[in-house]
């Protein structure tokens, strides 16, 4: 699934362990989410949106939106 | 004093459960090699039971604290990688060896258990996500 996750950890000048600590999860699931090779559960979705204080749709993009008009 | 990070008490909790692994394989070593099989049968299983109970509390406090990807990533290889690994076993053994071997008999034991647990977890997992159907 396609996110925004690199460009806002980078945007507090966190490193991918800093971000794992935070969030108590594995700095592979980290390295994994942001290469779209792993999707992540719902609850660490949710616990990363909330740590950056986004809304979850935009720190992943949902790919059965349609398009606005 | 710094703060104990998530990493570094999951690499301490793996190492524990790496190192009571060991030490329950060796307990369980000597405790089958008290007298002869079966004599002191009500100190052995016991003792076995106890130790595996122990060992299983152990690693489950590992498991709780692992994220949902990582887990994904280890059921996933446990279930597929497990039951291929055994089959391409049974298969070779069957080739290999008289089908009703002690070898072969074990083997095929051991993966019928294995399947009778996994059945029971199974059944759990699927009553505990009973809602309401309408």
């Amino acid at each position: 699934m396609k996110n925004r996750l690199r460009e806002e950890r980078k945007a507090r000048g966190l490193n991918q362990s800093d971000l794992a600590d935070a969030l108590e999860i594995s700095r592979q699931t980290v390295i994994a989410i942001e290469a779209n090779k792993y999707d992540p559960s719902l609850p660490i979705a949710f616990r990363m949106a909330a740590f950056f204080d986004v809304p979850v749709e935009e720190l992943f993009f949902n790919p059965w939106k349609k398009p606005a008009d | 004093m710094s703060k104990i990070t998530y990493q570094t008490r999951m690499r301490w909790l793996a190492v524990l459960c790496a190192a009571a692994t060991i030490i329950y394989g060796i307990s369980v070593g000597y405790l089958t090699r008290l007298g002869g099989p079966g004599e002191y049968f009500w100190i052995v299983f016991p003792a076995l039971l106890v130790l595996s109970l122990g060992l299983f509390a152990l690693v489950w406090q590992w498991w709780e604290r692992l994220d949902d990807v990582q887990k994904g990533g280890h059921l996933t290889s446990w279930y597929w990688g497990g039951c291929a690994g055994a089959f391409v076993f049974i298969v070779w053994l069957i080739a290999a060896r008289e089908q009703h071997s002690d070898f072969g008999l074990g083997a095929a034991t051991m993966f019928g258990i294995q399947f009778v647990g996994f059945a029971l977890v199974w059944l759990v997992w699927k009553v505990r996500g009973l809602g309401a159907s309408e």
